[in-house]
């Protein structure tokens, strides 16, 4: 067979190199889509994507979750995400790993702080079922989400709710002094100042609180004190 | 010339199988495949949102033991094919000691590499986990290690193709690990299966899962997110591993023996 020159092959080259880059000019740019969130795929296949190691599954499809809103060419705004579907991916993500935080996080720290009521509702009420499914280690959660009620949602009611939740699912020395300010204060928007005092007085009892939270406590059993006119 | 004693002839290929990966440069492209990955799983922790779960660990732990098997894989199959290629292998197997021995030589050799190797890792993750928690996640990793090196010198032993050789390295490597998984998923009485087929394929799937290790329970990444490490479940791998490599080395040596020479 007779052997090419060496310029006939530059000239293939050049003309292949010419094709290629026409080829590639010729085609459009991609454009921005933005996806919506897709139902979670079952347990078994977040399972498989890691080759059956659901505690990493947890992790790597929460943290894909977590940056959804930054889709190739585009920020999709966090309101866009259908709450409902979110809400399957978080509890998804939470049945891989009970034992994780992170969906909770998620929920909470990050898409209730989306100013839209309904949407701040459903996390919340995401963490609130959440805490009734293992109370002793998700109820930090429901602290939080009774914080996040009153003061992004001004939703006393809610916020009373789930303190009550606290008191009924743990034993009074584990709710942390805030939590009990919390209570205290919110009973006494509600119109309940009585229960409220009554509840810093059965704290101050208690004892374990340092001498400053011991102080604040008095002060604000004296407050309550005048406010019921009692002597 | 006297032949050497058994021991010294195991010795010697064992030393001589750890001489090919350092001429493969196997050290170095492990090396900076680890600490490439490790590198990218410290980058992570802090843009992850991950409450009290830690990030970095449990990616660097992913990380590493892919990376780990995947090079260990690739140098037996590799140097084993090649020896067979440049009729080395031919070669051993006409000298004067049992077939055997030319097998665990060689065996402990890799043997002794993916003990370094579990120790490089044990070593990357020491900044990232309490060192009781390193030290268990390691012994772990050397389990799997032990397991997946025996049965790829067994499989390119006796499949003379190295394509052929890794596909079905790695085929057994997935089946194992996600085995549990596929499993649950034959169960699923959703699927739509006829009875017979799902039959058919649980049996298969049991026969599958009596032979190949139950390598779920050695990827322990909530000792690497929580740092509960139940020593009580190594003890279990330990003698897993035993038998694991005991099964595959006995098949080994049954086809090694049956080849012509």
């Amino acid at each position: 067979m007779a052997r090419m020159r060496p310029w006939r092959l530059v000239i293939l080259l050049g003309v292949a190199a010419l094709l290629q880059g026409g080829w590639r000019l010729q085609a459009p740019r991609p454009e921005p889509v933005a996806t919506p969130l897709a139902p979670p795929p079952s347990l078994a296949v977040m399972r498989l994507t890691t080759l059956n190691d659901p505690i990493l599954a947890a992790l790597l499809w929460g943290l894909w979750l977590q940056g959804f809103d930054q889709q190739p060419g585009l920020w999709l705004p966090l309101r866009a995400i259908d709450p409902e579907r979110l809400v399957a991916w978080l509890e998804r993500l939470l049945a891989l790993d009970p034992h994780g935080d992170f969906p909770l996080d998620l929920a909470l720290n990050l898409h209730a702080f989306v100013p839209d009521p309904a949407r701040q509702r459903r996390m919340l009420d995401f963490i609130h079922q959440a805490f009734l499914v293992d109370p002793t280690r998700r109820w930090p959660w429901l602290a939080q989400a009774a914080s996040v009620a009153r003061h992004r949602l001004n939703d006393n009611h809610l916020a009373g709710y789930y303190l009550t939740m606290l008191d009924s699912h743990l034993e009074p020395e584990k709710i942390p002094f805030w939590v009990d300010g919390l209570h205290a204060r919110i009973l006494e928007e509600l119109g309940e100042p009585e229960l409220a005092r009554n509840r810093l007085a059965a704290r101050l009892k208690r004892g374990g609180d340092t001498p400053s939270q011991q102080r604040a406590m008095r002060i604000g059993m004296e407050r309550l004190r005048t406010v019921t006119g009692e002597k | 010339m006297t032949p050497p004693a058994p021991f010294a002839t195991l010795a010697i290929l064992a030393l001589g199988t750890c001489r090919m990966a350092w001429r493969e440069r196997w050290p170095l492209g492990l090396l900076g495949l680890l600490v490439a990955g490790w590198l990218l799983a410290l980058l992570a922790e802090p843009v992850s949102l991950t409450g009290s779960t830690q990030a970095s660990p449990l990616l660097a732990g992913f990380w590493l033991r892919l990376a780990s098997l995947f090079e260990l894989a690739l140098l037996v199959i590799l140097t084993i094919s090649r020896e067979r290629q440049q009729r080395l292998l031919e070669l051993l197997l006409a000298l004067p000691y049992p077939r055997s021995t030319l097998f665990w030589g060689r065996l402990l050799g890799f043997h002794l590499l993916a003990l370094a190797a579990a120790t490089l890792c044990g070593l990357l993750m020491l900044p990232l986990l309490p060192w009781p928690v390193a030290l268990a996640w390691s012994i772990t990793l050397a389990c799997e290690l032990l397991i997946l090196t025996t049965i790829a010198l067994v499989l390119t032993l006796a499949i003379r193709q190295p394509t052929l050789a890794m596909t079905t390295t790695a085929g057994f490597y997935l089946l194992a690990r996600a085995l549990p998984a596929i499993r649950l998923m034959a169960d699923d009485p959703g699927q739509g299966l006829p009875a017979w087929v799902g039959d058919g394929l649980n049996g298969a799937l049991t026969g599958l899962a009596w032979l190949l290790p139950d390598l779920e329970r050695f990827t322990v990444s909530h000792w690497l997110a929580y740092g509960n490490v139940t020593w009580e479940s190594l003890g279990a791998m330990l003698l897993e591993t035993a038998l694991q490599v005991l099964l595959w080395s006995a098949i080994g040596l049954v086809d090694l023996a049956r080849k012509p020479m």
